[in-house]
């Protein structure tokens, strides 16, 4: 598969044709979004990759004696360093091919982290590695909490989400403020690329990886994985969950070049169709992490969340310029 | 027969309700007024993996797990198989042989009682979910154990919301049931409930205990991030914030958690933050910097097995001289390290007070196996601690002639704080090397004058700690060799003494709870009379040896290490004491 993405002719066949290179078996929940993401960025890749990963689910999952997910070069990094490993090991490369040491075309560098190592404690690092212009791709798994260390809220975990630092009780119905608009804020780095993705639209999801490799450049992949245990959803609606997200707004799909906004096939519909919008509640009423807000006393919680969600969508078709 | 005197473990994969079983079953055993102790072990996964809760009850006090369990609750095979060299001979397992098939080669012995409790399909039958497997075998384990099932009833109903209890208690009852039905009562251990003096007892875990003490000592903030072993205590005090008037924060990273401390401590809160030795790293330039201003927040220091993330749900002493050498530079510290719940309550008071007494910072330190296993206790007492806020300009207004300065030189060298806000007072403070009123300075003669006064503290933190239990003595004065640990070696140490003391081997124990400053004269003295030294300690290197060398000048004798990330168990300390005499 060694060829540019404009040379790709992409037919699901074609792609279940290519080797896995995060395998299956390893200790993830049934229906875990963010597994997902990382065999379908995996597989987007061009030909040698090397990924780093910082601590959080993914990791943790993947890689226990005797068994490991990881078909290829794979480094296990602190919580709040995976952007700071990958400008590393880019700089390695680089160097190491300069003289002449290596002599490959190019080596996919992919650095994976969750909400928690890329909202919260990551932030500084990301921010100085996109900052110095490396070229790898960091993609974010965003499940909206610490999901491994027991569900405590991140700056990605929306507003009314009960985890167990944002309890929903009688006078606080879950977490009190809303999402950190994470990728509109790379968008200001004004870097290459910046994409958000979904695993419901998986083919969406992989040409954005596959661009965000191919790019000169660092590139910055957000993509929204929904997590049954910490959501306290069914396992097996993860993807139908995940869809909702963004046939709500409560997730957009878009990509920026250079700062440059487009809307992507799915919420470009939306936009041009707006009554196929969906009202947030029927995505909220899909986890029992929002359950609380169905309570009469919490209505304007709901009303709140709408209203955020129609500043923010109507915030991004400005910046597509879409009237 | 054997009564009140046995070891029973839940084991499983994680997600099956292991620890909450266990924790139930301990729980019902308090109730009954037993001694009870309770240790987890789980390992750093989301689902799958072996997960096991011990629990060892006696009639007399009991400081730890044991080494041979009598009650093995087996919900998946590999439980068997991994603990069968553990249980003693006569010992029972509890298992559902429709789901689980062990051979006579597989288990290897035939002192074992097997007991089939269909556990599946009594579930089934209730129509419950797969995780309820374990209540039925509770049940089953209290009909074996002869022991009153309305106590665990009663514990559920407690536990659990109404619709759920009255299900779990349907589930216990038919467990209970079929084990009265098809086995005949002969089972050598039994339980029994005693009189009702132990029913105010308290059954709690290191992590509570801090978090509880913190609240007793009137602690208004709390900031943290998440990391295992440490979470538990930002769990615990979440909920509470409104009820205790405090502030609960979980932050973006350990950097923000200790800064934000320092800065609640500055304005005036009593304010502490808990984390492990990776965020613990985060945390040193922020100590400094809390050294350096004279502020006086509380860290805890969980520790877990290093370098890096280690073995994060494992238990280890290896951060010792991290807590007291931490960041650059030199000032004064506290660092406490309690060796059970009991201590983990009163030390944190203490590090409260003595952090806003001598204007620095107060580190306890524990471990994952002191935090997360749960002690039976008599209630914290309140009247035993107090409030000590040290010297305050407490009027609205400051009134003194000159500008009031935070860093004034004084005798001991404590300046009176003024909180920001107070009338006439400007508060500044610094990072930097200052002069007294918190300006900073290069000067040679002034910068040299501020460390003295910093150190004064020292002296006098000191002077103050004579008249604390910074260390405690167990066992004979006369005796073949004196013990040393810190922290949470004290459970094992105290089980092993008794295993000693049965064969006729008498040593005593020197526990340390005050590791910074150290108790020179204290521990000094009692080695004099030791007639040999052995310490012991959860680390590769021994860093409680080199400290006692460097204080006392005077080497132990024996050094007994594990590093494997679990605890000591009693009767393997007990031989490998035996070893080295």
């Amino acid at each position: 598969m060694v060829k540019k993405l404009s040379e790709w002719k992409f037919t699901s066949k074609e792609f279940a044709q290519i080797p896995e290179k995060f395998a299956s078996g390893h200790r993830a929940c049934a229906g875990c979004g963010p597994a997902i993401v990382l065999r379908l960025v995996m597989k987007a890749a061009r030909g040698p990759i090397i990924a780093t990963n910082a601590t959080g689910c993914m990791e943790v999952v993947s890689t226990i004696y005797p068994y490991t997910s990881w078909k290829i070069p794979w480094m296990h990094t602190a919580f709040e360093t995976a952007a700071a490993n990958a400008s590393g090991i880019e700089s390695a490369l680089k160097i190491l091919r300069k003289k002449g040491k290596i002599k490959d075309e190019h080596v996919d560098v992919v650095a994976f982290a969750g909400d928690g190592g890329t909202f919260d404690i990551g932030f500084q690092a990301l921010s100085g590695a996109v900052e110095r212009g490396h070229d790898f791709l960091y993609v974010l798994y965003d499940n909206e909490a610490y999901m491994n260390t027991g569900i405590q809220r991140s700056g990605g975990t929306p507003r009314g989400a009960w985890t167990t630092t944002s309890p929903a009780g009688k006078v606080i119905p879950g977490k009190a403020e809303h999402k950190k608009p994470i990728a509109d804020i790379m968008v200001a780095h004004e870097m290459p690329y910046v994409a958000t993705a979904n695993i419901a639209y998986w083919k969406d999801l992989v040409i954005k990886a596959r661009k965000g490799m191919e790019v000169n450049g660092p590139a910055f992949l957000h993509a929204f994985a929904p997590c049954p245990r910490g959501w306290r959803s069914e396992n097996e609606k993860t993807v139908e969950i995940a869809r909702l997200a963004t046939e709500t707004c409560v997730f957009p799909l878009w990509e920026a070049e250079y700062g440059e906004y487009k809307l992507s096939a799915p919420s470009k519909a939306i936009a041009l169709k707006p009554e196929r919008k969906k009202p947030v509640e029927a995505y909220l009423k899909t986890q029992r992490r929002f359950r609380h807000l169905f309570k009469p006393e919490n209505k304007h919680v709901l009303e709140e969340i709408q209203s955020e969600v129609d500043r923010r969508w109507k915030k991004l078709l400005k910046a597509c310029e879409i009237a | 027969m054997t009564v009140n005197k046995l070891s029973l473990m839940v084991g499983g994969e994680a997600g099956a309700g292991i620890s909450r079983s266990g924790f139930l079953f301990a729980k019902a055993c308090l109730r009954g007024g037993l001694y009870v102790f309770g240790a987890n072990d789980y390992q750093s996964l989301i689902r799958g993996g072996h997960n096991f809760y011990t629990v060892t009850v006696c009639d007399q006090k009991v400081y730890c797990q044991a080494d041979k369990v009598e009650l093995l609750v087996a919900l998946d095979k590999q439980t068997i198989l991994l603990h069968k060299d553990e249980l003693v001979s006569g010992a029972g397992v509890i298992y559902d042989q429709d789901q689980i098939t062990v051979t006579k080669e597989e288990l290897g012995r035939d002192d074992i009682n097997q007991y089939h409790v269909p556990l599946r399909k009594i579930v089934k039958e209730l129509d419950g979910p797969s995780i309820m497997e374990n209540t039925v075998a509770l049940g089953a384990a209290n009909a074996l154990l002869d022991y009153d099932p309305e106590i665990l009833n009663q514990v559920l109903r407690d536990t659990f919301k109404p619709k759920v209890a009255e299900l779990n208690i349907e589930a216990a009852k038919q467990g209970y049931s079929y084990a009265k039905e098809n086995y005949r009562n002969d089972f050598e251990y039994k339980l029994k409930k005693t009189g009702s003096e132990g029913k105010n007892r308290i059954f709690v875990a290191g992590n509570e205990a801090i978090a509880l003490g913190a609240l007793n000592a009137g602690c208004k903030f709390y900031a943290a991030y998440p990391m295992t072993p440490a979470t538990s205590i930002l769990h615990f005090l979440a909920p509470l914030d409104r009820e205790y008037k405090m502030l609960v924060i979980q932050t973006e990273s350990e950097i923000a958690a200790i800064n934000m401390v320092a800065g609640a401590s500055y304005a005036g809160a009593r304010a502490m933050t808990a984390t492990s030795g990776g965020g613990f790293c985060l945390m040193t330039e922020a100590l400094g910097m809390i050294g350096m201003s004279e502020t006086s927040p509380v860290i805890v220091l969980v520790q877990r097995p290093g370098p890096s993330t280690g073995l994060p749900t494992y238990t280890g002493q290896g951060d010792l001289r991290f807590a007291i050498h931490a960041s650059q530079g030199e000032f004064p510290r506290v660092v406490i390290a309690p060796g059970n719940v009991e201590e983990c309550f009163y030390n944190t008071v203490e590090a409260f007070n003595l952090a806003e007494k001598f204007q620095i910072p107060a580190i306890v330190i524990s471990d994952k196996y002191l935090a997360e296993s749960n002690g039976t206790t008599e209630p914290f007492d309140q009247n035993k601690t107090r409030i000590d806020r040290g010297q305050l300009v407490t009027e609205n207004k400051y009134t003194g002639k000159e500008d009031y300065m935070r860093h004034k030189f004084t005798e001991n060298g404590i300046s009176a704080r003024a909180l920001p806000g107070t009338t006439g007072a400007i508060v500044r403070t610094n990072a930097d090397e200052h002069n007294e009123l918190g300006y900073t300075t290069e000067d040679p003669v002034l910068s040299t004058k501020m460390a003295d006064k910093r150190f004064k503290k020292l002296d006098a933190l000191t002077r103050e700690l004579e008249g604390y239990e910074t260390v405690k003595f167990y066992g004979p004065k006369e005796a073949t060799a004196t013990v040393i640990g810190w922290g949470s070696t004290k459970g094992p140490i105290l089980e092993a003494m008794n295993v000693l003391s049965k064969q006729g081997v008498k040593v005593n124990y020197l526990q340390i709870l005050y590791l910074c400053p150290f108790p020179v004269s204290k521990v000094r003295d009692i080695l004099q009379l030791a007639k040999k030294t052995i310490v012991v300690e959860n680390n590769k290197t021994s860093q409680l040896s080199s400290i006692i060398q460097e204080q006392l000048l005077t080497s132990v004798d024996f050094k007994i290490l594990k590093y494997d990330g679990r605890p000591f168990n009693p009767e393997a300390l007990a031989r490998s004491i035996q070893e080295v005499l």
